[in-house]
């Protein structure tokens, strides 16, 4: 048993059948401290891009949840993570949030670590240590699983999770979207951080799920943002938008609008005609297919995110009243500067702690979270009974999970059926087993059309 | 700087302070000892430099300008900017030392404002459509603007202006918060504008290095 072993009947708060859920999963601070142990101890977390950390010696602090991470580029290329905690007394190790080292020293009692984090150093070990003290045995301790991918390096505490790109499973068809598109890759350009009064979940749901927010939560930066531009033109949507909902099956999901060629939302328009020069649709169309173009919001649980404007971003949890977003903005490398400076300006004026979209989305989460002190709203629970359009899976050229409605609850329903296992599974095995039964859509659970009769 | 630990000078502080009036530095007693230093020197230079008339409009136009904002009146907020001003807020992160040169983001990399006059007219828009949730209701704000220093800019009839500022927002029911920080402006003398000078330029340096507040649907 784990000290975390919970009192709560995390399955009595969540309702995948009905489409309900209990305010408690996003308040109760042992349900907080399982997370900790069942979630983020357990997922893929994305630490860093290679952009980030171009060069041996360069490295950044980040987090896995609460815990602070260091991701170091080593001198091989490669990159290593390991928790910032001395292991003396557990002071942090490294306090700037980034730059280039050939050590870190701890400013406490001065243990000096190596890039990889192996202790290499201890104040006064010949006279006052005994001589079986082992610097060896005290390194910081590993992130054990490091992969890259595609650019961007994951990492999880659990030796035994799933290769990240079984992880992603079909996520993977949707990410590459995104961050494969280019032949010289992508690089980041810019960096926020800012913190949000709210439950961490409540941010991945968005990506994974709402499209449908933004119509009522953004309406006031779209009425001025977009006019005169077709693409932001909800009159041309029609009453039942065209476009997809995806997810998948560890909880990953993503909505866009429109069918291939259509211009898409929240992509700007210098990135629209950047990708309409023939040679580059060629390159796109060449790494991702003919049949290929997604562009909306994607998660992958549980919160590393890409929006369709480039800004991609992890959200670390903070208690369950609290989150920090870590956002960067990215651009194709090889792009003109004048379509860097686009998307980057594009992002800044949208998606950041001044954004125009981000300013409203806070004021709701707030306001959420702070309703949810009430004893009686607590226990009222949300609704997710948005079907969209029926489920069907792997249809067409979309893998896994999908409605063909751009609005659909399926995805966070999904979401939180994948949290559901994971809290009450032991093991990466018995989490994979329980994914595999719980598919949405299909026997036994029921089909999403009965939902709304709940 | 020296400082006189006689404790007889402190005995007669009172005394030094009535007789050599506003040349004494105050709460420094043991300057009235010291001849003119180079410290003073400065000073008196950088006061020189500027008409004091200038100074005083130069104070009043920033307290005017905060004002502006706290009314709510954000439309006419844009009249203290000039056509082609530039609003930079650049980001900052915490360095090694041997680093903290780059502790701030340099122009066009990352920030959390780069707008042009036209740009922050249209988050002006945005706040005036009754919609944008984030402040509407809208904020109860307080800008603090102080530690104004003016010095001469590079063209004539330009000045460049450094003040810091204290931002405090209360909204809804409970939600609080507050900002500081440094606020670099470049202004210009410009009898056409309604209040006779126009910002060009304006660098606002955040304290934070994560962002605190939930967002920052304000001007600063």
């Amino acid at each position: 048993m784990t000290d975390t072993a919970s009192s709560i009947d995390i399955a009595s708060l969540i309702d995948i059948e009905n489409g309900r859920l209990s305010g408690k999963i996003f308040t109760d601070e042992e349900i907080y401290e399982q997370e900790l142990e069942k979630v983020w101890k357990r997922a893929w977390v994305m630490l860093a891009h290679d952009s980030m950390i171009p060069r041996k010696g360069d490295f950044l602090q980040t987090y896995i949840g609460e815990d602070p991470v260091m991701v170091v580029r080593q001198k091989d290329g490669g990159v290593k993570a390991f928790l910032n905690q001395c292991r003396h007394r557990g002071m942090r190790i490294c306090r700037v949030d980034k730059g280039t080292a050939k050590a870190f020293t701890c400013t406490f009692h001065g243990w000096a670590y190596d890039l990889a984090g192996d202790l290499i150093q201890v104040p006064r070990q010949d006279t006052a240590y005994p001589e079986t003290f082992e610097r060896g045995r005290f390194g910081a301790v590993k992130v054990p699983r490091v992969q890259y991918y595609k650019g961007f390096w994951f990492g999880t505490w659990d030796e035994d999770a799933p290769d990240f790109e079984e992880y992603l499973g079909s996520a993977k068809y949707y990410l590459d979207g995104y961050i494969d598109r280019w032949d010289g890759g992508m690089e980041q350009v810019a960096f926020h951080r800012w913190v949000l009064p709210n439950n961490w979940k409540f941010m991945a749901e968005q990506p994974t799920s709402d499209m449908q927010h933004s119509e009522i939560t953004h309406v006031s930066a779209a009425t001025v943002l977009n006019k005169g531009s077709d693409a932001a033109d909800r009159t041309k949507r029609g009453t039942n938008p065209t476009g997809r909902q995806f997810f998948s099956d560890y909880g990953h999901g993503g909505a866009w609008y429109g069918e291939k060629g259509a211009e898409v939302p929240n992509t700007g328009q210098a990135m629209q005609r950047y990708e309409a020069q023939p040679e580059i649709a060629e390159m796109i169309a060449r790494r991702l297919g003919d049949d290929r173009e997604i562009r909306g919001h994607l998660n992958i649980w549980p919160t590393f995110m890409v929006l369709g404007n480039y800004t991609i971003r992890v959200t670390h949890p903070r208690g369950p009243h609290e989150m920090e977003v870590w956002a960067w903005t990215f651009v194709p490398k090889d792009a003109p500067e004048d379509i860097k400076d686009s998307i980057r300006r594009d992002v800044l004026r949208t998606f950041t702690p001044a954004g125009m979209f981000e300013a409203d989305d806070a004021l709701n989460w707030e306001e959420m979270q702070h309703v949810l002190k009430g004893r009686v709203a607590r226990d009222t629970g949300y609704l997710y009974q948005m079907v969209g359009a029926p489920i069907q899976w792997d249809e067409g050229c979309y893998p896994g999970g999908s409605s063909a409605h751009v609005f659909s609850d399926n995805a966070a329903i999904n979401m939180y059926a994948t949290y559901l296992d994971m809290m009450t599974s032991d093991s990466w095995e018995e989490l994979m087993e329980k994914r595999a039964q719980h598919r949405m859509g299909l026997a036994p659970v029921s089909a999403a059309g009965d939902r709304a009769e709940a | 700087m020296t400082v006189t630990t006689d404790t007889q000078t402190t005995d007669i502080q009172t005394a030094d302070i009535q007789t050599a009036g506003t040349e004494i530095p105050f709460g420094d007693p043991g300057a009235a000892a010291r001849p003119v230093t180079a410290t003073t020197d400065r000073l008196t230079a950088l006061l020189a430099d500027i008409d004091p008339a200038v100074e005083r409009a130069l104070t009043r136009f920033l307290y005017e300008e905060v004002q502006v904002l706290d009314d709510w009146d954000w439309g006419a907020w844009l009249d203290f900017f000039a056509d082609d001003a530039m609003y930079w807020a650049p980001t900052q992160e915490d360095r090694l030392s041997r680093e903290r040169s780059q502790r701030i983001n340099d122009f066009r990399t990352s920030a959390y404002f780069e707008e042009t006059t036209v740009q922050l007219k249209q988050r002006v828009d945005r706040l005036l459509t009754n919609q944008a949730w984030g402040e509407e209701p809208p904020s109860r704000s307080r800008h603090i603007i102080a530690n104004i220093r003016v010095t001469k800019g590079l063209a004539d009839d330009e000045y460049v202006v450094k003040s810091n500022f204290y931002d405090y927002r209360s909204n809804g029911q409970r939600s609080q918060d507050s900002i500081t920080g440094e606020r670099i402006d470049r202004i210009v003398r410009d009898p056409s504008s309604p209040w006779g000078y126009l910002i060009r330029e304006r660098r606002v340096l955040f304290d934070m290095s994560t962002i605190l507040n939930k967002n920052l649907s304000l001007f600063y």
